[in-house]
């Protein structure tokens, strides 16, 4: 997959941890595969730390750009993250959050930017933030099957009127 | 070949000057309207909207060095200078169609009472016209951009008969409630209020061209499929009977004539290019800030030396919290409905008016980020998201203010893109309002109570100025207290007119578009017969 004209730096240099066998969350996400070695290992992080196996590639590469740009330590701390979660044998987000590793604050603070950037939908605030995406933002999705994303219709006129319209 | 470049030429392309264009226009009157901004499309506004990183109100508007909106950009940012006590922007925009690109449409009459504040209550002013003067023209208003409403409601909020007085049906059916307004309707009646229906301008059934609105809930700052009526598509009824619109075209200067007339107005492009351009009559309708900033650089229809004072809004406060059971908030557009119950009576000797007004938005972006500061993550997170977003409740409690000369605009002496003075705005909220306080908070408590809340959110204490200007060139009889007379003429020049809500004598506690346009209507009525 290449892109003309963007700066497609060298990101997580390890190719053993993919190729090793790593499996942050069982398997590697399906979409995952399509994304080239350089960025798998972000690929793998994002959907470990959100819990899908269905991000887009294009997203995962908006979110890791605009993390990378807005952090210059940002590939470190990711490099960092992933060691400590193979290091402790950390299976899932929620045991993430549960182990010794999630009390650490810088840790932390690295997933939670990349969880942020997928949730909220953008990286960073006020005149430096850059949106990642609107309508696949996470945040909208444990409501979806109810609410809509404010410009993306889910139905016709005054379908509100009814409880839902899953009937 | 005539004299002058239009019979009359109307400052400003919003949706009360184009209200005002539309009526000259349909009588045969040529028509010029002088847009600062620029025309943009609705795909377009929508798609920076989406692109938009930060969802702010104006941010994702057309922002532009030298025609500044009142906030959300690198120049409108710096556009505003607040001097007083209290910081606001009355968050308007520059552009063909106006402000209520970004509204929720509410279009509410006042009452008779609002018109007398002083002669019944001892307060504020009594504007020179009367309800039922018009009374007409609201209902006109209404017709022409298409308002959906329930006559049957008492709207003084004191469940008796229809009030106030109607000569004529709304022209839309009123919109079905959503489980959550129903919700909160509940509620607020279980306390002994009567939560009724707000009218409003989205289109329950098609109108004029306009979609029925399909739930978007994005109405306010932008309604992507234009089910709601803004201020361009009245841009829209005025050019299709003939008048034109000059975008991209700042007035700057009004230049006086003999008699004590207007002779022209000066207008600058983008780039600084100047022009002139003249009339019969001269119709100011550039929202309450830029009108009176035009008049104050222009050093005209001032004897009085009220433009520019008298600055009004209605400083609400803001209820938030987590009901113990599911509500689901998002459903439909995103206001519904409306507690009238305070709105007028024996309590505006001592304290404003309030009224309370259900807030329907989607809330997970505010919830998200909530739960990831609290440190929220993996399936927590998700499960977090969506029990707190189905519980959400807001509302907003408003109150009024009353005219005082040291709440004004003036004229800073910082300069915009193109060298003209930016507004410099002396904002503050005076005691009759604050007194509405101890009533608001007591009711914040009884709602509490009645959803059995497990948790309030935000500051239910601080204050806010919404983005209502109201009253900055005030209509009255005497012209030594007063910039306009009761056709909206300035006292000072008979062939220049007013149509802004910067004309009222009194605030009330609801949006003050719909009386805006009854006025733009009607003063353009008159005007077309001068003419």
């Amino acid at each position: 997959m290449t892109r003309e004209g963007i700066d497609r730096r060298r990101f997580l240099t390890q190719p053993a941890l993919v190729a090793g066998g790593l499996a942050l969350c069982g398997a590697l996400p399906v979409a995952v595969s399509a994304i080239s070695g350089r960025d798998a290992g972000f690929a793998s992080l994002a959907a470990f730390l959100t819990g899908r196996t269905d991000l887009e590639p294009g997203l995962v590469t908006r979110a890791g750009d605009a993390l990378r740009k807005a952090d210059p330590r940002f590939e470190s701390e990711c490099e960092a993250l992933l060691g400590g979660i193979r290091q402790a044998n950390i299976t899932s987000v929620d045991e993430l959050k549960e182990s010794a590793l999630g009390a650490d604050a810088r840790t932390m603070a690295t997933a939670t930017s990349i969880i942020a950037a997928f949730y909220l939908g953008r990286v960073g605030d006020g005149d430096r933030a850059e949106l990642v995406s609107y309508e696949l933002a996470l945040m909208f999705r444990p409501t979806a099957d109810v609410t809509v994303v404010p410009t993306y219709a889910r139905a016709g006129p005054g379908y509100w009127e009814e409880d839902d319209e899953r009937r | 070949m005539s004299e002058f470049d239009a019979d009359v030429i109307i400052v400003g392309a919003g949706i009360l000057g184009a209200l005002a264009a539309y009526r000259l226009a349909a009588k045969g009157k040529s028509v010029m309207i002088l847009e600062a901004g620029p025309r943009v499309s609705r795909w377009r506004v929508l798609e920076a909207f989406r692109n938009a990183p930060v969802k702010g109100f104006s941010n994702f508007y057309p922002e532009i060095p030298g025609v500044p909106k009142s906030s959300g950009g690198r120049y409108s940012d710096q556009y505003l200078e607040n001097v007083g006590p209290m910081k606001w922007d009355p968050g308007y925009l520059r552009l063909v169609g106006g402000t209520t690109w970004h509204w929720s449409s509410a279009f509410w009459r006042l009452l008779p009472n609002d018109f007398k504040l002083k002669t019944l209550y001892g307060v504020g002013r009594d504007w020179p016209i009367s309800y039922d003067e018009l009374e007409p023209w609201y209902t006109l208003a209404e017709q022409i951009t298409g308002c959906s409403g329930n006559a049957a409601d008492d709207q003084s909020g004191h469940a008796g008969q229809s009030f106030p007085p109607r000569s004529a049906p709304y022209p839309l059916p009123p919109e079905q409630w959503s489980r959550y307004t129903k919700a909160v309707a509940t509620g607020f009646d279980g306390l002994g209020y009567h939560f009724i229906d707000e009218p409003h301008l989205r289109a329950t059934q098609t109108y004029g061209g306009r979609p029925a609105c399909a739930g978007n809930n994005n109405c306010s700052p932008l309604c992507p499929i234009g089910a709601m009526f803004s201020g361009d598509m009245a841009v829209a009824l005025a050019e299709e009977v003939g008048a034109r619109v000059l975008p991209q075209t700042v007035a700057w200067k009004l230049e006086l004539g003999p008699g004590r007339r207007i002779a022209g107005v000066h207008t600058m492009a983008h780039d600084g290019t100047k022009a002139r351009r003249t009339a019969r009559a001269y119709i100011l309708a550039a929202h309450a800030i830029e009108t009176p900033k035009l008049l104050l650089m222009s050093g005209v229809a001032n004897s009085s030396d009220m433009v520019g004072r008298n600055l009004m809004t209605h400083p609400s406060l803001i209820y938030e919290a987590l009901a113990r059971d599911e509500m689901w908030p998002g459903r439909g557009p995103v206001q519904q409905g409306s507690v009238n119950d305070l709105r007028d009576g024996q309590h505006r000797r001592f304290h404003s008016a309030i009224r309370y007004s259900s807030n329907n938005r989607v809330p997970n972006p505010m919830i998200a980020e909530r739960l990831i500061r609290q440190g929220i993550i993996g399936s927590e997170l998700d499960k977090r998201i969506r029990h707190d977003s189905a519980r959400y409740i807001n509302f907003i409690a408003g109150t009024e203010s009353l005219p005082d000369p040291t709440r004004r605009i003036t004229l800073s002496n910082r300069r915009d893109g193109l060298g003209l003075p930016t507004p410099r705005i002396h904002m503050d909220m005076d005691d009759y309002a604050r007194a509405s306080g101890n009533r608001i908070a007591s009711d914040f408590s009884r709602i509490d109570r009645a959803f059995a809340i497990s948790e309030a959110l935000g500051d239910r204490t601080a204050w806010r100025l919404p983005a209502h200007p109201m009253g900055s060139t005030i209509m009255g009889e005497d012209p030594a207290v007063s910039v306009v007379d009761r056709d909206c003429r300035t006292h000072d020049h008979s062939n220049l007119f007013i149509t802004s809500t910067s004309v009222f004598p009194s605030a009330a506690v609801v949006n003050p578009t719909l009386t805006g346009a009854a006025l733009a209507l009607r003063t353009a009525e008159l005007v077309s017969r001068e003419t």
